[in-house]
């Protein structure tokens, strides 16, 4: 399909899921809805000052036109009335500073949490870390690049999706302990009104009690490069019950990989399996097709490291390379995934060596 | 001293975004340059105090 | 506008004995003329403001539709951050700059600027600042792609190597700030008419004069953190580097100590023109003018106390946000009454509607709206939702675009026939401001809606439930960005033809620049005028 003709398509499918709020969430936490009212009552105040400035200045602009035969009168000065005209909003936003403030220490308050979760950012994607239960992953966005370079249509989720959400239970206190890896990210969800820095090297707190199970979505808000706008995240909120059985399957999810890493692999499930991993992990960088972007990321295609040793191959891919936007996957990927993708990555993208890795070295 | 009296009067108004045409052109005519710029970041020193000790207030009296 | 109603026995020019402009390129390369020098920083600042809008335009063709289609999107970091850089360091600021060389010495009946070399000097780095800036985008890796504000260590360990032609750019700017704030101190403080007494000063003089000063105070901060940043990027300090024990927020509290006064920077000359233009309009002299020049002074003060409110999500202690949160209401009121006071100037005024009256009182409405976004955004907790969405985008751009540009566009319409000699054509006057008030409106007042709903800034792409406004605000950048050619012909026509101008030019004008020949000689004030 040509370029013009998919933008023309893009053209009928779009409207599918757009609307038209315009205004902020109320969100699904206390904490939001006093927010939510803050801002509704300095928009007011807001739209009163405004219709009493603008009134009083259209009336003049209509009424004391030349064309109207208005001549100009010759006072310039009232320091009376400017003293009023300087108080009155004075005293309007001193009485907004206390709700405000209020609101504000509620929101610092992040004692006596029941689930403690350390966030971190890493350049594109959100690491999960349950504190008091042993659980750790990584959420990428799941959405399709084809939908992004519209070849596909996109889904009414598009760029809001994520393969492994956020878990957490309802009504219950839960705390974000929130750093960064790389550079400075912020982790907003607009209906639990959190949004925090993610800074390497800083922890900064956060908490939110939501009240209602469902699927709350948002976005890294602060630039952090390239694919800053392709980083979501999604927060799936259960009822107590289900949460726990939540927690139980990650934790038998856990013994089932590691099983898996100890198993033997064909070449080619590890070359399909790491083409997968690849399109969602490095083709942000190092593109679809293994070119990279020159410059700015080194292309895999007929590369020095993909095509040279392949313990050096898998050093790099494990540890990162420091300075750079290459990070280290130790963490990130399962040993399975790893080995495919360096498998993938030698005997894919132009690039034929012939040789391959099991995930049981993988891990050593 | 009455001069300084007077350009911490004036840049108090001027905190406030109000001065008149009189009170100007008598600090203009005989006040001193130095003298205002002293008042004024004098001035904004003590907002800055003020403010501070507004905010510690506030945290400590919620406490 | 100050006492300064004279109507001076016309100040006849016995300058024919100067020698004129000289010829050919040498004219500019070596001019020391304020003149010279104020147009070319004029025409420079709107080459700019091309430049940046195109920027603009590439952002907004992009995010006309979900998905990616035209650029990708570390291209589209580069158009949001070189669209910031130029548009604030190349348009806003030089065309302030280049006001000021017009006519401040007009205004207080100086010959010329006290130090003409040196403002020649200021000029000419100028170009070359923008010219490495701009070849950063043609470098392996390409250009500056951290955004405006370049925040570490996206923009030192994480930043692609051109980011060293970025960090010398912008130290020549500075440079350039720096020299051209320190001359129009000079200028004012010490070349004024006899009898032209500071309390006499036009209001465009008095606003320049308090931007001057802050120019000198943070523009060697912005040198300073960008120094660090070259010092982390090159010989192994780690100021920014959490790794080796720096601090990133450090960055952002050194950047918005310089960033924070740099808004008023960006707009207290603005004041100043509207403050001039109004009064000829409504033929009624400015209320208040006293409360103007001690509220522009004190806010200048204060716009050192309140930078962290660009950091409310920093994770600051309570006591921070709290004393930030205070502080930036408080310095709201003085400044946001001054529209006030514009407002009382029009009052029982005899107001006709040119078209640099039209671009002052879209000012006031809009910078006015712009203001009322910046309350709401005041208020920390209702903060750590508008920050960095395009509630925020939305909120600098009214302050910005019909805030700084108008008042650029309101002076250089009000000014224009004093420079060329030749009566502006109204019609096309009038048709750029409807399309650009049209244009700016449709773009920006959509960005309030989306941000609200939860847009992201700095995207390239966006959900799909953002897709109708930011389409409708697509199409108001192209109506904008498209009606700055009527301008662009307007005044190409103006200086080659038209009506001559007379001396006064707006019946309601007044002040020290109107007494002399419309076009100004090259040559003014080299007696200086008496002022009662």
């Amino acid at each position: 399909m040509t370029k013009a003709m998919v933008l023309a398509l893009s053209l009928f499918v779009l409207p599918a899921k757009a609307d038209w709020q315009v205004n902020m969430t109320q969100g699904v936490t206390e904490l939001s809805r006093e927010i939510f009212d803050l801002h509704m009552l300095i928009f007011w105040i807001c739209v009163v000052i405004g219709v009493a400035v603008f009134g009083v200045m259209f009336y003049s602009i209509f009424k004391h036109r030349k064309s109207k035969g208005a001549v100009a009168e010759h006072w310039h000065e009232n320091t009376t009335v400017e003293v009023i005209w300087t108080v009155v909003p004075f005293v309007i936003l001193i009485s907004m500073a206390v709700p405000a403030t209020a609101t504000l220490i509620n929101m610092y308050d992040t004692s006596e949490a029941d689930v403690d979760i350390q966030v971190t950012g890493y350049q594109w994607k959100w690491r999960y870390q349950y504190l008091n239960e042993d659980i750790d992953f990584f959420s990428n966005l799941s959405t399709p690049r084809d939908e992004i370079n519209n070849v596909q249509v996109k889904n009414s989720n598009y760029l809001l999706e994520v393969d492994k959400p956020l878990v957490i239970p309802v009504n219950k206190k839960v705390r974000f302990l929130i750093t960064s890896n790389d550079v400075i990210h912020s982790w907003w969800v607009p209906n639990f009104a959190v949004k925090k820095d993610a800074i390497p090297g800083f922890v900064n707190e956060s908490w939110v009690r939501v009240e209602e199970p469902g699927i709350y979505r948002g976005q890294c808000t602060e630039l952090c490069g390239k694919e800053h706008g392709f980083m979501p995240i999604v927060v799936e909120v259960k009822a107590e019950a289900d949460y726990a059985r939540w927690v139980a399957d990650q934790k038998a999810m856990k013994l089932i990989s590691a099983g898996a890493a100890s198993q033997n692999y064909a070449v080619a499930d590890l070359i399909a399996k790491g083409e997968g991993v690849y399109n969602a992990a490095c083709a942000g960088c190092h593109q679809v097709n293994g070119q990279g972007m020159p410059g700015a990321f080194p292309a895999i295609t007929a590369s020095a490291i993909a095509t040279g040793p392949i313990q050096k191959h898998l050093d790099i891919v494990l540890n990162g390379k420091a300075g750079t936007a290459m990070q280290a996957f130790k963490q990130q990927l399962s040993a399975v995934d790893l080995a495919a993708v360096v498998t993938f990555q030698r005997n894919g993208l132009g690039n034929s060596v012939g040789d391959s890795i099991q995930p049981s070295a993988v891990q050593q | 001293m009455k001069l300084w009296l007077r350009a911490l009067l004036s840049t108090m108004s001027a905190f406030l975004g109000v001065q008149s045409n009189e009170r100007r052109e008598r600090d203009f005519i005989d006040g001193k340059f130095p003298v205002f710029v002293a008042a004024g970041i004098t001035f904004t020193l003590l907002f800055l105090l003020a403010v501070y000790g507004l905010v510690q207030f506030v945290l400590w009296s919620v406490d | 506008m100050a006492t300064v109603d004279i109507d001076l026995p016309h100040v006849k020019d016995d300058d024919s004995h100067h020698h004129g402009p000289a010829k050919g390129l040498g004219r500019w390369l070596y001019t020391t003329n304020h003149k010279d020098i104020g147009s070319m920083y004029l025409i420079f600042s709107l080459c700019m403001f091309m430049i940046g809008g195109m920027m603009a335009l590439v952002i907004r063709a992009e995010l006309f539709q979900p998905g990616l289609q035209l650029v990708e999107p570390g291209f589209f970091n580069q158009m949001t951050t070189m669209h910031g850089l130029i548009m604030v360091f190349g348009a806003v600021m030089p065309a302030f700059v280049g006001l000021a060389n017009w006519m401040v010495p007009l205004q207080i009946g100086a010959p010329d600027m006290a130090l003409p070399r040196m403002n020649n000097w200021s000029f000419w780095i100028l170009p070359f600042a923008f010219l490495i800036l701009l070849s950063s985008l043609f470098m392996p890796g390409g250009g500056p792609n951290f955004g405006w504000t370049f925040y570490a260590p996206l923009s030192t360990t994480y930043a692609p190597d051109s980011v060293t032609f970025f960090i010398f750019g912008v130290h020549i700017m500075g440079a350039s700030s720096i020299m051209g704030a320190i001359n129009i101190i000079a200028t004012i403080l010490n070349m004024r008419a006899p009898g032209m007494t500071m309390m006499k000063l036009p209001l465009f003089v008095w606003t320049w004069l308090i931007t001057a000063f802050l120019l000198i105070a943070v523009m060697p901060v912005l040198a300073g953190v960008v120094t660090m940043m070259l010092m982390d990027i090159h010989f192994g300090t780690s100021f920014f580097n959490a790794a080796g024990g720096g601090d990133p927020v450090l960055f952002q509290h050194i950047f918005w100590f310089f960033g924070h006064p740099e808004v008023y920077i960006m707009i207290l000359p603005a004041f100043g023109i509207i403050s001039e233009i109004i009064p000829t309009f409504a033929r009624k002299r400015l209320f208040g003018y006293s409360s103007m020049v001690y509220a522009v002074a004190s806010i200048a003060l204060l716009s050192f106390v309140v930078w962290a409110h660009h950091m409310f999500t920093v994770g600051m202690p309570l006591v921070g946000e709290v004393f930030f949160m205070f502080a930036t209401m408080l310095i709201a009121v003085p400044t946001g009454v001054k529209v006030f006071n514009w407002i009382a100037t029009m009052f029982r005024g005899s107001m006709t509607f040119e078209t640099p009256m039209l671009f002052a009182l879209a000012f006031v409405v809009l910078f006015t709206l712009g203001g009322f976004s910046g309350l709401m955004l005041a208020i920390a907790p209702a903060d750590f939702q508008y920050h960095d969405t395009y509630f925020v985008v939305a909120h600098f751009h009214y302050v910005l675009v019909p805030g700084a540009i108008f008042s650029i566009m309101a002076a250089a319409y009000y000014w224009l026939p004093k420079w060329t000699g030749h009566v502006l054509n109204e019609t096309m006057g009038k048709t750029h401001f409807w399309l650009s008030f049209v244009g700016v409106n449709l773009t920006f007042f959509p960005m309030h809606f989306v941000g609200l709903a939860g847009m992201p800034r700095r995207i390239p792409d966006y959900a799909l439930q953002f897709a109708d406004f930011n389409s409708m605000a697509s199409v108001g950048a192209f109506i904008f960005g498209f009606s700055q050619l009527v301008f662009i012909y307007n005044v190409v026509q103006n200086v080659r033809a038209g009506q001559k101008a007379t001396d006064r030019v707006w019946e309601g004008a007044h002040g020290l620049e109107w007494t002399v020949p419309s076009p100004a000689p090259y040559h003014t004030f080299s007696t200086p005028p008496k002022i009662d």
